[in-house]
């Protein structure tokens, strides 16, 4: 339209190429602005393979060998890493085990060679450990976090190569209900770290920093890996010693042979979701006692079990207060947010209406439906049911805020107060938790259940011990109605009070004081006896009458159980640091146990050093933090990922997919340009005009 | 025909006239924002050295300041930001989360945009004298060592090592205007020994 009018060439020329430029960079700008947007932090940190400094991921894949023997599990869990880089690695690698692993086992597997650990205190052990590492040697090393969460350091591992930790451990079953369970966690929900940041950080190297309440914060919080999938193969050998009528494997499909009593089965999968196999004698064949006994260096030990009777309390349960708190943190996000509003809306259900209620919901902060405890009428019912069906996750997970609300005031005259605290666990500061519960409960007991798909075990079973109540795993939506029945049965009231053991003169048994037994629930003790030749006797009170029963240890039968006892001993000591106790006398008493025992705890660790020389004086050592999968039905926060994911940058920005740089410019100076040229154009546009008409 | 001529002629204009008013605007509320970010910063930072539990700069920050950045021979201070995503950066410089604390082993990675806040790392010499304090009041000083323009595409960040080292990024070339571009300017710094304890600003909160 410019060519045919009476214009100056040079001006028209302009003014198109001006409208050029400004077209080609509006439409290019158009979708760099939602780049900028989508792509994120772009935190990486990855690092480089030209400048040789840092190597990439090392890979981990575990196998898990479970050998169970009646009440007891003896598990072999191998984890081998694999070095893909060009360096020297040092692996660090946070992993889960069960809350009551009693490991007393380390072997390093160097292709063929073979090294046996030996525990040592924890500070002597991570001082052999790194002496070992600076010489080159290479070194394996398994410490305790948590009684559930352990960290293997394995030192100078070749460009290439692969080695082997293997770790032993002994744990005793969970009987409930009639069915023996064997869970086996293979996720770690990410740690909320409550507190303010400490000026000297211990140096892990978590995505959190150590606060004044998690000292070891970075310890703890091992990042992830989103697209990780970290491989694991479970066998097991199961002789219960009994016919079974039925054995499931809970959330992995699993395929079970059998041959007489023994059944086996394999599970090929990944970090992604807790392991749990569970079996159900048969009818005829339920146990109603069993004992176990093993000799070792002369002093005898001995395991009983023993079911308290079923008919317990027969008249109706008295009134209750029922106070349900219930997580809507941020790692409560996803499929266990949904489990957990489940279950809460069916234990609504099943309020009566003499019964008074509460329902607390806490993340940062612990909100309370009603100020007071409510009675559980059609209208408070309905309120509750609407208020849980608005529940969303997110945010932290002030545990405590929401503890010391549940357990402040008490029932009225009358009413039996149960508190009923459903979460997934994921909490940094467990002791101080412990102690809340200990210090408030004040005759209430709390009923823990664990959601999701890898919830803290440690905290869930500890928490209900303090609390005299019990605690409960939903792991899948599928089972909630199932779960949660056994849980009312057991909210009912306890159907054995008043535990007592007799057992002969020097005897040294453990848990030291039973707890009251919910129905369903056998009393598990771990004794060490000056002889076999005795006959223990245990006594409660059962609704309203004496209950008597007495075991013959001359007849148990053989299990490797010593290691169990020495195991419980150790968990008795550290309630006692719980309870107030002396904790440097406590702590140097574990020590000692533990060292005898040769058994890991919080203060002592199991360490493996192959004096054959491996790396090179001259070459340089790098450590390697492996990331873990995301747990199953989870998402984690960006700022706890190794690496982001891909899906994290848009399409038009694929050239610049996942660099580990963060983008460091603005479109400032490039709208700048585009508006002083749209000013320029305008100008240009205006004066043509009034020449034109001019003209 | 005439008359219709003109018309288009004015609303051309009346439309790139609006289209550069808006980019203008646009552009210079990036500038804006950033300058301004930094007066609310500096009082977040003086309410977490003083130890307060909340030291948001504004209510819905999803970000708190986490260090004091000096370079005295350019008189250079800034507060730097935890993380380093865009809605971060727009406010002030930040430190990549996945990296190191000053003060540890590791290396500390803070980025900044290049037409703002880290317009100055152009004029960063060997030499030079970079000051890191933290919220406990302690001061991290670090010697440049050098720079280096590396490329995205082939390059990785490296985050190991046993020095106390500190990376300072921003996009290059220095005066570009391509937002995306591939190529990052680095300046790297070496520790020099921890400072002296700098006592906490005095607050009205105390």
């Amino acid at each position: 339209m410019f060519k045919n009018g009476p214009m100056n060439p040079l001006f028209s020329a302009a003014v198109t190429a001006l409208l050029v430029l400004l077209a080609t960079v509006a439409l290019a700008t158009a979708p760099v602005r939602v780049d900028l947007e989508r792509l994120g932090s772009g935190e990486l940190l990855f690092a480089t393979q030209q400048s040789g400094v840092y190597v990439p991921a090392t890979k981990v894949s575990t196998t898990v060998d479970a050998d169970i023997a009646g009440v007891v599990a003896r598990v072999r869990v191998r984890q081998s890493f694999r070095n893909d880089g060009d360096d020297w690695v040092e692996a660090v690698y946070v992993f889960p085990l069960p809350e009551n692993a009693a490991v007393d086992s380390l072997k390093l597997i160097v292709g063929e060679r073979v090294i046996v650990g030996e525990v040592q205190p924890r500070e002597q052990a991570r001082q052999t450990y790194e002496t070992a590492k600076s010489e080159g040697h290479r070194a394996g090393l398994v410490e305790q976090e948590r009684p559930n969460m352990f960290t293997t350091s394995i030192a100078n591992i070749a460009p290439g190569q692969t080695i082997t930790v293997e770790i032993g451990y002994s744990q005793v079953l969970r009987y409930d209900g009639g069915r023996f369970s064997w869970r086996f966690p293979l996720a770690i929900t990410p740690r909320y770290i409550p507190g303010e940041p400490l000026p000297r950080q211990s140096g892990g190297r978590g995505f959190a920093p150590d606060t004044d309440q998690v000292p070891d914060a970075s310890r703890i919080t091992p990042r992830y890996d989103a697209d990780a999938k970290n491989p694991v193969t479970l066998r097991v050998r199961l002789n219960a010693g009994f016919p079974l009528q039925e054995v499931v494997s809970r959330y992995h499909p699993a395929r079970v042979s059998h041959e007489g009593n023994e059944y086996r089965l394999e599970v090929r999968t990944t970090t992604a979701h807790d392991f749990e196999l569970d079996w159900q004698p048969q009818v005829s064949r339920v146990p109603a006692a069993a004992a176990f006994s093993e000799d070792v260096a002369g002093d005898h030990y001995a395991l009983i079990l023993l079911m308290p009777p079923t008919r317990g309390a027969t008249k109706e349960p008295p009134p209750r207060e029922l106070i349900f708190v219930i997580d809507t943190s941020g790692s409560m996000n996803g499929t266990s947010i949904e489990q957990a509003k489940q279950a809460l809306t069916l234990a609504l259900e099943r309020l009566r209406p003499h019964d008074r209620f509460n329902v607390i919901e806490f993340n940062d902060e612990a909100h309370a439906l009603f100020s007071q405890p409510a009675p559980a009428d059609r209208a408070t019912v309905l309120m509750a049911e609407r208020f849980v069906k608005r529940l969303r996750a997110n945010g932290g997970t002030e545990m405590a805020k929401a503890l010391r609300l549940a357990l402040a005031g008490g029932a009225p005259e009358g009413y039996l107060r149960q508190v009923v605290f459903i979460t997934d666990g994921s909490v940094g500061n467990e002791a101080a938790l412990f102690r809340i519960i200990k210090e408030r409960l004040h005759g209430a007991n709390l009923f823990t259940v664990g959601i999701g798909s890898a919830p803290n075990s440690y905290f869930m079973r500890k928490a209900a011990e303090f609390g005299h109540g019990t605690y409960t795993y939903i792991g899948d939506v599928g089972e909630v109605g199932e779960k949660m029945q056994a849980l009312f049965v057991k909210l009912e009231g306890p159907v054995l009070t008043d535990v007592r053991l007799v057992l002969p003169a020097g005897s040294e048994a453990y848990p030291a004081t039973v707890p009251n037994l919910y129905r369903g629930e056998p009393v598990v003790v771990s004794a060490k006896v000056p002889t076999l030749n005795s006959v223990v006797a245990i006594r409660g009170r059962s609704g309203g009458h004496e209950w008597v029963r007495s075991l013959d240890l001359a007849k148990a039968a053989h299990g490797e159980i010593a290691i169990v006892w020495v195991r419980a001993k150790v968990e008795e000591l550290e309630d006692e640091m719980v309870r107030g106790g002396d904790a440097a006398k406590l702590e140097k008493e574990i020590t000692r146990l533990a060292l005898a025992h040769h058994l890991i705890t919080d203060y002592t660790s199991l360490v493996a050093v192959d004096k054959t020389p491996a790396r090179p004086a001259g070459s340089e050592l790098h450590q390697d933090r492996v990331p873990l999968q995301v747990p199953a039905g989870q998402s984690v926060d960006p700022a706890m990922l190794k690496r982001q994911p891909k899906a994290l940058v848009g399409t038009l920005a694929l050239d610049y997919d996942a660099y580990g740089y963060p983008t460091t410019a603005t479109a400032a100076p490039l709208k700048l340009l585009l508006g002083a040229a749209a000013m320029l154009l305008a100008a240009l546009l205006l004066l043509s005009g009034r020449r034109r008409e001019a003209a | 025909m005439k008359r219709g001529r003109a018309w288009l002629f004015g609303a051309g204009a009346l439309l790139a006239l609006g289209f550069g008013v808006w980019q203008l605007a646009g552009g210079g509320y990036i500038y804006l924002k950033a300058q301004l970010a930094q007066v609310l910063l500096e009082r977040s930072w003086r309410l977490a050295r003083a130890g307060a539990a909340d030291a948001r700069p504004w209510p819905w920050a999803d970000t708190r300041a986490l260090l004091r950045l000096r370079v005295p021979r350019l008189g250079v201070e800034q507060i730097v930001l935890a993380g380093a995503s865009n809605r971060t950066l727009a406010f002030g410089p930040g430190l990549m989360l996945a990296s190191q604390l000053p003060g540890r082993p590791g290396v500390t990675v803070i980025s900044g945009h290049r037409e703002t806040h880290f317009s100055f790392l152009g004029r960063l010499r060997a030499g030079d004298l970079v000051e890191l304090e933290t919220p406990d009041g302690r001061r991290h000083d670090y010697r440049v060592e050098g720079h280096r323009v590396v490329d995205v595409r082939r390059s990785r960040l490296r985050l190991g090592g046993p020095a106390d080292e500190l990376v300072l990024i921003t996009c290059y070339p220095l005066g570009g205007v391509h937002p995306l571009g591939p190529e990052r300017y680095l300046v790297y710094a070496r520790a020099v020994g921890q400072g002296a304890y700098l006592p906490p600003p005095s607050s009205s909160r105390r």
